[in-house]
């Protein structure tokens, strides 16, 4: 009986693989407008981070405050050999509800690493860059390429590092 | 023939020892210590073996250069002749391009004006080449190549070399963290043995896990000093990698005064005393450039002109010297000169005017020149020149020995002695050593070079003069105190009695810094903040702590430059009393007082801890207490002898005291009667219970 369920589950498995599989063989064509994302709460947001930026995800660790620093930038950390500081995505981004941050995505930038804190992750995904819904007005919401059909705004780390009030000097 | 670089920098050696030669030989010439036909003989000479050197390099244009000014010599040595002044200065503007063009690797624009210089004279000799006795020399030059090159180097790309030491720092910091690991294993055993101490009943059941587990610690404590040795002669062997020679900057340097004198229309010549100083190749390169400035500062503000230096009977010639020592794990480099000195009078109308000092205030020589030559923008030169008087300089310098983790001082000498300035820098910054401190409940490290003393001080003692905060130190001088938690912008906490203050010093200034606690010693390997943190001020880095916690570095120089920063941020920060009862704990085991300051927290009283009865003492005379609970065993002044001087001491004579010890005999106990106790808990017998009746009893 065991024997039965694990051989069904697994042939389960496999066929939903090969679903997968066949799936993105066949839409080849359209690669250049897929983006692999990981999705993670901030506040009541959710948010998409583009794996090919992303470093790793880590426990928030101990932050150690810096004198001089705005608000968002919580502090220093050393993650895995690397010191890089550590920002409130919720702040900067201006994300709606209240953040408890649990863990750090850590990103890649041409400057070097940046941690960003995220309250849970929740998957990652592929998502299609032509389906996503650009505000008009996009005062409010900075940072952003857009929002996916799924409601989750896709981080721009590249307007996002090149905010002034990420530096101190 | 391949020319191996080892090979090229035997030549470049030779070609700046040969000016070296020929500066001393042209001054000795112009002070008629020496006749001209020695000058011309020895001059040749040097020009010769130069020319040799250049072929054997395979620097074909200075050894033109060369070869047409032994040309000359040779002439004048043969005609009986003395060299005209020009020529002189012709002689070591050649010896000087040389140096240039082989520094830059064969050619320089200096050569082409010598070379116009030496046309005019009618050297015939600008095309000859080769004759036997250059083979031979260039046969003795390959001799000593050769010997340089049977050395067993090897050459390493540097990149590789950092990553070792990035790996090297990495195992330093687990050392560190296994020690303070290990010492936490210790303090578990022996609260463990207290454990069983105190309760027979589980004496007899646990004896003989416990024994087991004092060998395991045992043998862990022993294993860690092995690794903690092992990892002190790994630091060691890495620092060793690193090391380069100091003497490996002096044509850099003496192209920098030869330049600079050139320019400015003086004679200069620099001389060096490096011995066999090793320095880090880091702390090597980052020190070329406040090394050259200082040097041109010397030539251009502390050399005087011709005229003056001979109306003064000074040599003609100036002279900027650079000499290096090893102190401890620093060296020290002394950049000094023979000129004019610093003008007092000048500068303290200078400093007036920045608003540096007040009109006839009060400070020392050394301490005005301190604070003024290096603050921002200050400069005493009339005319701003190419190379300095521009008002940025010290304090760059002193910025960026800074943040090697040195210092910069000032010595001033006789009037018309010139100055000297002391560079003091870590060898190396493999690993720098620090003092760990606690400030606004986080932990931070002040670099040792700048940390005179730390000291505790009662803040009844403190003063205040202009709105700032001052402590008077041992010596009697007046310190101005800062705190460590509002300069690093953290909460300040409310101060105790008895302050902790760290006095740290650059040049001849001084502050206090106040913080909660100093934790002790500690060697650290500084890293840079992160990319987008460059500039923060306060910190100079950050260093992480073993585990995954790091502390800052804290930017000692920054907190001299914002002087007179008058802040209510900076003064004593005492609530009034609330109806919170209020004990002073004296014990010298600190487990046992933090044991015994808990248990009084949470049961609700202000506590204050003393490690020994003469601060107890002090603490007690400092501000009011309800209650003392102190332990019989301390150094300095013991439970019973402070109780006998509470008792006799004419205010605090009434307070109630609480001896807490292990002496348990009954002749102890009676002795911490006969003291005045009232009071006696026996550690043995100890638990929080029996120290809170006793306390409610008495308060």
């Amino acid at each position: 009986m065991d024997l039965e369920d694990k051989r069904a589950k697994r042939a389960r498995v496999l066929a939903e693989r090969a679903q997968l599989l066949a799936r993105r063989s066949g839409e080849e064509k359209d690669l250049g407008d897929q983006l692999e994302v990981v999705f993670c709460t901030v506040g009541s947001e959710v948010f998409a981070i583009p794996v090919e930026h992303l470093r790793e995800i880590v426990l928030l660790p101990s932050i150690t405050k810096v004198p001089s620093c705005p608000s968002w930038i919580l502090g220093i950390a050393h993650i895995r050999g690397s010191l890089l500081s550590v920002i409130d995505l919720g702040q900067v981004c201006r994300a709606k509800g209240e953040s408890h941050p649990e863990h750090v995505a850590v990103i890649h930038t041409p400057h070097g690493p940046l941690g960003l804190t995220v309250d849970s992750v929740l998957s990652s995904k592929m998502i299609a860059l032509s389906k996503l819904t650009v505000p008009d007005d996009r005062s409010d919401r900075r940072a952003s390429l857009g929002v996916t059909p799924d409601l989750a705004v896709l981080l721009d780390i590249h307007s996002l590092v090149s905010l002034p009030e990420l530096v101190v000097e | 023939m391949t020319i191996d670089a080892e090979m090229i920098e035997v030549v470049r050696r030779e070609v700046g020892e040969a000016l070296d030669e020929l500066l001393s030989l042209t001054e000795r010439f112009t002070n008629e210590t020496i006749p001209a036909e020695a000058f011309v003989r020895d001059a040749f000479r040097v020009f010769h073996n130069t020319k040799g050197a250049l072929r054997l390099g395979g620097f074909p244009e200075p050894e033109r250069i060369a070869h047409a000014v032994e040309d000359q010599l040779a002439k004048m040595r043969l005609a009986g002749e003395a060299p005209p002044p020009h020529m002189i200065d012709l002689i070591e503007q050649a010896m000087c391009a040389c140096v240039y063009a082989v520094e830059a690797d064969g050619t320089h624009p200096e050569l082409a004006l010598v070379l116009k210089k030496l046309i005019g004279t009618g050297s015939e000799a600008l095309a000859e080449r080769s004759d036997d006795a250059d083979r031979t020399l260039i046969e003795n030059t390959v001799t000593r190549a050769e010997v340089v090159n049977s050395h067993n180097t090897i050459r390493i790309e540097s990149e590789r070399l950092d990553h070792l030491m990035d790996l090297g720092s990495e195992y330093l910091a687990q050392n560190s963290r296994l020690k303070r690991q290990g010492s936490r294993l210790r303090d578990f055993s022996e609260r463990f043995s207290n454990l069983l101490k105190r309760h027979p009943q589980l004496r007899d059941i646990l004896q003989g896990t416990f024994a087991e587990f004092e060998l395991f610690v045992r043998q862990e404590e022993r294993e860690l000093r092995r690794v903690t040795q092992l990892t002190a002669d790994f630091d060691g062997a890495m620092r060793a990698v690193r090391m380069q020679p100091l003497s490996g900057i002096v044509p850099q340097l003496r192209r920098t005064v030869n330049e600079a004198a050139r320019d400015l229309n003086k004679k200069a010549r620099l001389t060096t005393d490096f011995g066999e100083v090793e320095l880090d190749r880091e702390v090597l390169d980052a020190l070329r450039e406040p090394l050259t400035h200082l040097i041109r500062n010397a030539v251009d503000h502390g050399l005087e002109g011709d005229l003056e230096r001979a109306e003064q009977q000074k040599n003609i010639r100036g002279e900027v010297r650079v000499e290096a020592r090893v102190v401890g794990a620093n060296v020290e480099l002394i950049v000094s000169d023979d000129g004019r000195g610093i003008d007092l009078k000048k500068v303290r109308r200078r400093a007036e005017e920045l608003g540096l000092v007040s009109e006839g205030g009060l400070e020392s020589d050394s301490e005005l020149v301190d604070k003024t030559l290096f603050f921002p923008g200050f400069s005493t030169a009339r005319a701003v020149t190419n190379y300095s008087g521009r008002g940025v300089g010290l304090d760059v310098v002193r910025s960026r020995v800074s943040e090697l983790g040195g210092t910069v001082s000032v010595q001033q000498r006789a009037a018309g002695e010139g100055i000297a300035l002391t560079l003091s820098v870590p060898s190396s910054v493999v690993s720098l050593r620090g003092l760990s401190v606690l400030a606004g409940g986080s932990t931070y490290v002040i670099p040792s070079a700048h940390i005179e003393r730390t000291l505790r001080v009662f803040a009844n003692e403190l003063g205040s003069a202009e709105g700032v905060t001052i402590m008077k130190s041992p010596d009697g001088q007046p310190i101005r105190l800062r705190w460590l938690s509002s300069e690093m912008q953290r909460p300040r906490v409310e101060d105790p009695a008895l302050l902790q203050v760290v006095i740290v010093g650059e040049g001849s200034q001084r502050l206090g810094l106040v913080v909660e606690e100093v934790q002790g010693d500690t060697t650290y390997v500084i890293k840079r903040l992160p990319w987008n943190l460059r500039r923060v001020p306060g910190v100079i880095g950050a260093t992480h702590q073993g585990d995954a916690t790091l502390a800052l570095v804290v930017d000692v120089l920054h907190l001299f430059r914002q002087q007179g920063a008058a802040s209510t941020e900076h003064r004593l920060k005492v609530t009034p009393r609330t109806n919170k009862r209020r004990i002073l704990v004296a014990d010298d085991s600190l487990t046992s007082r933090t044991l015994e300051r808990n248990i009084l927290l949470e049961a609700g009283f202000d506590v204050e801890v003393q490690e020994d009865g003469r601060n107890a003492l002090k603490a007690l005379e400092a501000s009011e207490f309800d209650l003392l609970v102190s332990d019989v065993q301390m150094p300095n002044m013991d439970g019973l002898q402070l109780t006998r001087a509470v008792r006799a001491h004419p205010k605090l004579g009434r307070l109630p005291i609480i001896l807490v010890t292990s002496l348990d005999r009954p002749e102890d106990v009676n002795q911490g009667a006969e003291a005045g106790a009232d009071e006696y808990i026996i550690k043995g017998q100890f638990d929080q219970e029996a120290l809170l009746r006793a306390v409610n009893r008495l308060i």
